[in-house]
């Protein structure tokens, strides 16, 4: 091919490849990005757009990413989500391949907030108000909390799933809180028959401990419980392989630089949870009114489920209208350990709301 | 102005570069005819603000060029696919300028004598690539490479650049105030630094012209970005025509 061919060609490609349909269709992958003080978010919009049904994807972390996850299709979410619903993936403002040389002082929950809101608004004026469902795994789940907690946002919202959310970062009562759990997990192995010895010392170390401070404590809660594939919590390890490694770096929208090879995601992480540590929302989530599905890991030992069912109990949402979740086999991530059950709670709450 | 004990810096005819003590003096030939007269004092600073900086980067960068492309043919040119995490393509043109060049016998294993030829040079190049989805970047950096070349015709380079990127990112929009959703332009302005080797063998003159294939790995690092700077991984694969 000679070299005014190869430009033609090149140039046809890139011409195509600028051109973004938003459309509604049952097959749609719409990529688009939002640009929002100082940084462009990238967003990918895959499956079921004709539903008029999107779930906007918020990933933990703080600093994780979204669109490799969705590029290898990691949660294997194309198949019962994608189909059903148009699946909305982002990268957060300074994670993955958001661009931009934005100012560090941006890196507050208040402004991920603001960053989801125009993307909100981007889906709503392009796809001629469809209903929108934000779903927040982990951190996730906090940014999404407040969004939610603003009146004038959270009516732009017809449901909010929240995935192990972390709604507490008032680390002295989620120690209380992860001593109940030990607790509880010990009663239901004794009641099981399982390692009545391990167990029993674990009530009465919890009897004789009734207030978790010291790290000493914190060490000999860890022992008791165990890490996960050791004693009762599930290992939750997806894997992928080679081929969908190559694909997301030579031959997808990604360049795996930024997103992996940086040290942007220690700076997230460390900026979100300073902005975020002290804040306690248990109770403040009686702000939040509309439908909500909260799903939780049985054995969830970083948010667990004790905590979630005491948010759950102050969502100001009608009865008729929440719903907890416990999935038996699951830990943090349930869309990894159970991801059959996972997606059919999602896919049955959708499409009720 | 009178130039006199000063050291050299280049070893270039259309631009020379010399400095006595911490003042730096360039002389511009015009069409190979110069005058002590030419002589510029060049003051660097360095601390001045982005945009200035870009400017000034950008004018010393097309000033040479142009001077280059006025009194000085290159010595050769190279056109090649850029690859930008190598499946995502662009095209990139090089001007190679020899700043020096020297020839070093080695004798061989079987006692005859090799001349092993190595140079410096300075390389202008002008690029682009497309990364569907993600970004579009423009490019011109300067390269400066050492060069060594075997009675065969294989080269080895190795060098590093500095320069100019703009990226265009695709597709965007943007919400105002009042919550209106509007299609906007997005891109960036960065320095652009790059590492690279070359590998590279000359094939049979084609036509009466020196031609030569290479593969040309590099990393491209462009600041400032959050949190410092952005990572590229390029790959060049290209043709080299020797002009003289």
């Amino acid at each position: 091919m000679d070299l005014k061919r190869y430009m033609t060609l090149l140039l046809l490609t890139m011409l195509m490849g600028s051109c973004e349909k938003f459309e509604l269709d049952t097959e749609a992958d719409t990529f688009f990005h939002v640009k929002i003080v100082g940084t462009e978010l990238p967003v990918l919009v895959r499956g079921n757009t004709s539903s008029k049904k999107f779930i906007i994807y918020i990933n933990g972390g703080p600093g994780a990413t979204s669109l490799d996850v969705a590029r290898a299709d990691l949660f294997h979410w194309s198949d019962g989500l994608e189909e059903n619903f148009a699946m909305v993936y982002y990268d957060q403002r300074g994670c993955g391949n958001a661009q931009g040389n934005f100012d560090e002082s941006t890196l507050t929950v208040a402004q991920y907030v603001r960053d989801l809101d125009a993307i909100v608004t981007v889906l709503q004026d392009k796809y001629d108000n469809p209903s929108i469902y934000l779903m927040g795994a982990s951190f996730g789940g906090y940014i999404g909390a407040k969004y939610l907690m603003d009146d004038n946002l959270e009516s732009k919202i017809d449901g909010w799933i929240s995935v192990d959310g972390a709604y507490n970062f008032d680390y002295d009562l989620s120690w209380q809180y992860r001593r109940t759990f030990m607790v509880n997990i010990a009663l239901e192995e004794l009641g099981k028959g399982n390692r009545l010895e391990h167990w029993t010392s674990a009530l009465e170390w919890a009897d004789a401990n009734p207030v978790i401070t010291t790290r000493e404590q914190k060490n000999q809660l860890r022992e008791f419980i165990g890490w996960p594939g050791q004693i009762i919590i599930p290992e939750e390890e997806s894997s992928i392989s080679i081929k969908q490694y190559l694909g997301i770096g030579f031959a997808s929208s990604y360049n795996p630089f930024p997103a992996f090879l940086s040290t942007n995601l220690e700076i997230v992480n460390h900026k979100l949870n300073a902005d975020a540590e002290g804040d306690n929302l248990i109770s403040e989530v009686s702000n939040i009114t509309l439908p909500s599905l909260l799903i939780w890991g049985r054995y969830d030992d970083l948010i667990v489920p004790e905590e979630g069912r005491a948010v759950f109990d102050n969502f100001g949402t009608p009865v008729g209208d929440k719903f907890f979740e416990l999935l038996p086999n699951s830990s943090h991530e349930p869309y990894i350990s159970d991801p059959t059950n996972f997606k059919n709670l999602i896919i049955d709450f959708v499409q009720s709301y | 102005m009178e130039v006199k004990n000063k050291k050299r810096l280049t070893m270039l005819d259309a631009i020379q570069v010399y400095h006595e003590g911490n003042q730096v003096y360039v002389k511009i030939s015009d069409k190979g005819v110069s005058t002590t007269e030419s002589w510029v004092p060049v003051k660097f600073q360095w601390k001045v603000c982005g945009t200035a900086k870009f400017f000034v980067m950008l004018m010393v960068m097309f000033t040479s060029i142009g001077c280059f492309s006025q009194n000085m043919m290159p010595k050769s040119i190279s056109v090649s696919y850029l690859g930008e995490m190598v499946t995502h393509p662009g095209l990139k043109l090089t001007f190679d300028y020899p700043l020096t060049e020297w020839e070093k016998s080695k004798s061989g294993r079987r006692g005859g004598e090799r001349r092993i030829e190595k140079s410096i040079e300075l390389s202008p190049t002008v690029g682009f690539y497309y990364h569907r989805r993600y970004q579009s970047g423009v490019m011109a950096i300067p390269e400066l490479k050492f060069k060594r070349q075997n009675p065969k015709g294989n080269y080895f380079e190795i060098g590093a650049g500095l320069g100019y990127l703009r990226t265009i990112v695709p597709n965007t929009y943007e919400v105002d105030a009042t919550g209106e959703v509007s299609k906007t332009h997005a891109g960036h302005n960065y320095w652009a630094k790059n590492l690279f080797v070359t590998f590279g063998r000359e094939l049979k003159s084609h036509r009466g012209w020196p031609m030569g294939i290479f593969v040309k790995p590099q990393f491209l690092y462009a600041t400032p970005n959050f949190p410092k700077g952005v990572g590229y991984f390029m790959l060049e694969l290209g043709i080299n025509v020797k002009l003289k």
